[in-house]
């Protein structure tokens, strides 16, 4: 269950289309075509984007994270929303209910 | 073994 609320809690998150990721020394880079912004995702932040390909549940999201990383779930939960909620100022995510 | 945590950042690149 969810303990950190925000506005992203409950939803399902995805990409939002028009963008180009590239690798970099293990770090994703990407170039929003929306809005001619080059973003650093670094390391974990690629993997969550990687994850947020298909839509899915930020409790899935977190658990999938969890089991690769080191973390427990409810700092795990704060920071993933807390990334999200970036990509989303940025209008680089979709959510549905 | 899993791997070390770190709380995930969005760097916006001036270019």
């Amino acid at each position: 269950m969810i303990t950190n609320k925000n506005f992203l809690t409950g939803h399902f998150i995805s990409q939002k289309p028009g963008n180009i990721v590239s690798d970099m020394d293990g770090e994703k880079v990407m170039l929003s075509i929306n809005n001619g912004k080059y973003y650093n995702l670094g390391d974990i932040g690629g993997e969550i984007w990687k994850l947020i390909e298909k839509p899915i549940a930020i409790d899935s999201l977190v658990n999938t994270l969890m089991s690769t990383y080191d973390v427990d779930k409810n700092q795990c939960e704060e920071h993933v929303l807390s990334f999200l909620e970036m990509l989303y100022k940025e209008d680089l995510i979709q959510t549905k209910e | 073994m899993k791997k070390t945590w770190s709380a995930p950042v969005l760097d916006v690149l001036d270019i």
